[in-house]
């Protein structure tokens, strides 16, 4: 007798239930997804203990029909896609009619549903796959299915869960995931009795995301606006190798509409001062599907290159959307990674846009010291706790190394500035020496002189700093020989001069570099330089870039070259360091980065090099001329490393400390 | 110790060890000044370990002895004194009291012990005249390197000849070569040294004491060299490393020479050079039969374009230079009239003072911009 056998299916779904269910939160997630597709307006989320001992998912949306509510738990039952062509056009969450059997497999599950077209609704109970209980109910329109004790038969599995906080942890970013993706539907989140999230449905993301982050985050936010672009294909139109198979390429072909493929991308990126220690605070959703995508974490890094260290990431959150065809969801079981069919038109499209809006977003912004609000307005709304918890399931999956949330939390460079005047209402109270007055006294106040009396008519802005106000600086001299101190309309401001010159070169040698027109300084005498065998394979391969960076190069003999000639403005001992500086780049970024990215890099070092230095005196008419320079720069606000160029002491700040206001 | 000296006497000769007062206080007593009185004379003595100068005048000395006093305060004091003479008293305290007329002054002064002993003079090299060796200096020192590699130096090159006085400087974009023909009938062969920027300097206020027609008296020893002028003695360390092979960047061969009006061409330099980088300072010289033109644009900024007429026939030749080394050149050179020697765009540019009075040899080399 032959050994193979047919797998039952309670096996098979257990087996199934390993690919999809890893996790508290991926049961969170499927059920969260079958609310979405249901068309549910308001999903409540409860869970126990991380969810290990209780998850409970309530929609208000179409809810199941008695037959159907037992099917749901046939494997590859469901009601979303009939036909193998639909796959390449997937408009829904799920597909695949795999998520309750599994889930059904490893924990006891109940389901209460109750369709609109249907008088009562339907109850069933299963435990380990077993069907124990289905029966007729009353119940509210809608679904709430209960998943206790997951896991329960499958000891091994158990074993692997972590903690309950990062359990819940997983599923409170979940969950918050959601609530982005769907601003008009509403969430709540709770974990035995405390409320992690609570939104109501609302019209714009920009909403959600104020519910959901609370003000503060909203003010560092940009908004990208809606952003499309289109993308042509090549004439003789070439049919993807999706993975349903070759018979289907053709009648895709015959079916495909145009030459036209139309995306558009939407949401918000930080400004570039905001840098978190880890990719969590980055979402992305592509036709509305939570997804985690190295390529568009590149496309992201790629933006913010040179606006920020390379160690530090943005908060983003990005919606893209495309034609169906263009993107693959079916990779994963957990569905979290997609494949695009033109993947560097969409990394380019999404570096693009994100970079042009933050060069756009040319004011000093919240760099400098970041205002209180508007007095009269409500109190601005705290962070939900859900978007705060540390842990996210794809910072997770795509950071190897080890996590440390303690980096993670103090993650924002102290770049304000704030009065030294330790508080704007001093407790002088307390100070006071305890005297008694006979009658209930105002406290003593020193009537205020003449010569306190309110500032000239000047006019003092308020408003965030703009590029004018940069250009109208005055430079009042320098601290430490490094930092130059300048007074604007709109405060005092504190300029690092190396890295506002480094800007400024920076988007100069970029500019000399893009037009080809390089000012290169002969020398008198060549530089000789060693280089290691490693060395010497890389000159090999940039000699070309390296002369068309000003480095004017020859071989010179075994392993050495002869430097006749660097970019003006490059002293002499920096050649050597500068030439290194370069191979190494060229080393380590070999291959892994365009040649753009690359020359980016070579820009930013040149620049690095050739810029004034602190601890270096300047005289006033330099250091007009560099504020004057910094001004003119696209983005003067941080350096192509990353670190803060100024910041700025407010009007409002400085009348606030000196009691004026 | 105790002496009187006069005020005036005083203030000059401590006017010179200023330059060589360390500034940064890293070893205290080197911010002094040693003062030793003997005989009919006093001696200041001041340092920062890599220059030192000596210098002395009359006092009447009423017991002899030393000790050190902060040097910037004791002049910032004595300046302010009318022209009489000063008496100074250094007691076993370390405390010095100065007595001017009705002025009684007290300076914590520190113990010679810890002061910093200066070699002693050898035999002397050579003697320079004083008028050739300012000139040089003075039309080389700005083309010393302000920063500090290993591929520039922080001084000048002194070279001794029997026949001549060469003094190179160079920062590795430029080379200035100034050279006199004195014979020094001594010298067999050549002697050469590495003189530093801050010694150049102070020999130039030296000498700025000393009336154009004397001579110093130059000396070296295997780490030092020293210059004296009259009671004055100025030493300093020899700077190590390599000059860079001067003979071999000199041009050879420059098929084309220009004559120019210094001050038109200056004139037109600074002007259209206000359009040109703040860094790199990058003109256009644009030579064609007839014609000198310059110029300089940045894209934002505007541009900017002068023309002189020269005589000249050969063919057009572009080339890019540092705004600043012309000026340089142009600013130190007394004559009126200069010549620009020159191949292509690629080749070094050459420039040498022209005219009756030029009896030295001044060669300024430029390297081309690529722009
Ligand atoms: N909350 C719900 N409201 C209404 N119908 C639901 C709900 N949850 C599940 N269903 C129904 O049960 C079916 C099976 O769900 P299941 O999650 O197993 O599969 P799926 O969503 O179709 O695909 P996938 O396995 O990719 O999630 C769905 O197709 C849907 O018809
Ligand atoms: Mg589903």
């Amino acid at each position: 007798m032959g050994r193979i056998r047919i797998l039952s299916d309670t096996v098979a779904n257990k087996i199934a239930a390993g690919e999809v269910v890893e996790r508290p939160a991926s049961v969170v997630k499927e059920l969260l997804e079958n609310s979405l597709d249901a068309g549910a307006r308001d999903v409540r989320v409860a869970v126990e203990a991380g969810g290990r001992r209780m998850i409970r998912i309530a929609d208000d949306g179409c809810g199941m029909l008695r037959d159907d509510a037992m099917l749901a738990f046939e494997r590859h039952a469901t009601s979303k896609l009939s036909d193998v062509r639909d796959l390449l056009s997937i408009a829904t969450l799920g597909f695949r009619g795999e998520a309750l059997p599994s889930i059904a497999s490893v924990s006891r599950l109940l389901l209460e549903s109750r369709s609109e077209d249907e008088e009562s609704g339907t109850r069933v109970e299963i435990a380990g796959g077993k069907l124990l209980r289905c029966e007729e109910a009353a119940l509210p329109r809608g679904t709430v299915i209960t998943v206790r004790d997951l896991f329960y038969n499958v000891p091994a599995r158990k074993k692997f869960l972590r903690s309950e906080q990062t359990e819940l942890a997983h599923i409170a970013s979940l969950v918050t995931h959601y609530s982005l993706a769907h601003p008009n539907r509403g969430f709540q989140l709770h974990h035995g009795a405390s409320e992690l999230l609570s939104v109501s449905p609302v019209a714009e993301i920009r909403d959600r995301v104020y519910q959901v982050f609370g003000s503060q985050t909203m003010e560092d936010l940009v908004d990208l606006g809606t952003q499309e672009r289109d993308l042509e294909l090549p004439p003789p139109y070439l049919p993807p190798s999706a993975s349903v198979g070759a018979q289907l390429a053709a009648e895709a072909e015959a079916e495909a509409e145009g030459p036209v493929r139309a995306f558009c991308l939407r949401g918000f990126v930080s400004r570039p001062q905001v840098q978190k220690s880890n990719r969590n605070s980055i979402y992305l959703f592509v036709n509305g599907r939570l997804i985690r995508d190295k390529l568009l974490m590149h496309a992201i890094s790629q933006a913010y290159a040179n606006l920020m260290p390379g160690s530090s990431y943005p908060f983003a959150l990005l919606f893209l959307d495309c034609d169906c065809e263009e993107v693959d969801v079916n990779v994963h079981p957990a569905k979290t990674e997609v494949r695009f069919r033109h993947p560097s038109f969409v990394h380019d499209f999404i570096r693009d846009v994100i970079r042009e809006v933050l060069i756009g977003q040319r004011p000093a912004s919240s760099v400098p010291a970041r205002y209180s609000p508007i007095p009269s307005a409500p109190p601005p709304p705290e962070p939900q706790r859900a978007a705060a918890l540390p842990f996210s399931e794809f910072s997770q999956t795509m950071h190897e190394a080890g996590y440390d949330p303690v980096v993670a939390q103090g993650a924002q460079p102290a770049t304000e500035l704030r009065p030294v005047v330790p508080n704007a209402q001093p407790q002088r109270d307390e100070d006071l020496p305890a005297v008694t007055l006979h009658h209930q006294a105002a406290p003593l106040r020193l009537g205020v002189p003449d010569t306190h009396g309110p500032l000239p008519n000047v006019s003092i802005d308020y408003d965030q700093p703009t590029m004018a106000s940069l250009r109208d600086l005055r430079p009042l001299g320098q601290l430490h020989d490094s930092f130059i101190i300048a007074a604007g309309r709109d405060g005092l401001w504190i300029i690092d001069q190396h890295v506002a010159h480094e800007r400024i070169l920076f988007e100069r040698v970029l500019k000399e570099r893009g037009a080809g027109r390089v000012e290169m300084q002969s020398l008198l005498l060549p530089i000789v330089l060693e280089l290691t065998p490693g060395q010497q394979v890389e000159y090999a391969r940039i000699a070309d870039e390296l002369n068309r960076t000003g480095f004017e190069t020859e071989p010179f003999g075994n392993r050495t070259i002869a430097v006749k000639a660097a970019p003006a403005g490059v002293g002499l001992a920096d050649i050597e360091w500068l030439v290194f500086e370069i191979l190494e780049i060229s080393e380590k970024e070999l291959r892994t980065v365009s040649l753009e990215d690359q020359r980016r890099a070579i820009a930013a070092s040149v620049a690095c090099r050739a810029a004034i230095k602190i601890n270096m005196r300047l005289d006033m008419a330099k250091m007009e001329w560099l504020l004057a320079a910094l001004a003119a720069t696209e983005y003067p606000m941080s350096c192509p490393h990353g670190r803060p160029v100024a910041m700025r002491y407010s009007m409002r700040d400085i009348l606030k400390g000196f009691h004026r206001i | 110790m105790e002496f009187t000296v006069s005020k005036s006497d005083l203030v000059k000769e401590l006017n010179l060890s200023q330059g060589v007062v360390e500034k940064k206080t890293t070893i205290p007593i080197l911010s002094n000044v040693l003062v030793e009185a003997a005989e009919d004379r006093i001696v200041l003595t001041a340092t920062d370990l890599e220059l030192g100068i000596r210098c002395s005048c009359p006092a009447k000395v009423q017991r002899a002895g030393a000790g050190t006093i902060p040097a910037k305060r004791l002049l910032d004091y004595v300046r302010l004194l009318p022209d009489a003479d000063v008496s100074v008293k250094l007691g076993d305290n370390q405390w010095a009291s100065l007595v001017c007329g009705r002025s009684r002054t007290r300076i914590a002064g520190m113990s010679r012990e810890n002061f910093p002993e200066l070699p002693d003079m050898p035999d002397k090299i050579a003697d320079l005249p004083v008028k050739a060796l300012v000139s040089m200096i003075a039309k080389t020192i700005f083309a010393i390197s302000t920063e500090e590699s290993r591929f520039t130096l922080n001084g000048a090159l002194l070279l001794l000849k029997n026949k001549g006085l060469t003094m190179v400087a160079t920062d590795g974009h430029r080379l200035s070569m100034a050279e006199y023909e004195i014979p020094f009938p001594d010298i067999a062969g050549s002697y050469r040294a590495l003189l530093p920027r801050k010694a150049m300097g102070e020999i130039l206020k030296l000498a700025g004491e000393a009336g154009p027609d004397g001579t110093i008296a130059f000396a070296g020893d295997d780490n030092h060299l020293f210059f004296q002028l009259g009671g004055r003695l100025l030493l300093c360390r020899k700077l190590t490393g390599n000059f860079p092979d001067f003979e071999r960047v000199l041009p050879k061969d420059q098929p084309h020479s220009i004559i120019l009006a210094k001050d038109e061409l200056r004139g037109a330099i600074e002007r259209v050079s206000q359009f040109a980088d703040e860094r790199s300072r990058a003109i256009r010289l644009r030579l064609s039969p007839g014609e000198a033109k310059i110029h300089s644009s940045i894209s934002e900024t505007g541009e900017s374009e002068e023309s002189l007429p020269v005589e000249y026939d050969g063919e057009t030749v572009e080339i890019g230079f540092n705004a600043q080394y012309l000026l340089d050149f142009l600013r130190v050179i007394p004559q009126d009239q200069l010549t620009l020697r020159f191949k292509d765009a690629n080749s070094a540019g050459e420039l040498r003072p022209d005219g009756e009075s030029v009896d030295y040899n001044y060669r300024y080399v430029v390297m081309p911009m690529r722009i």
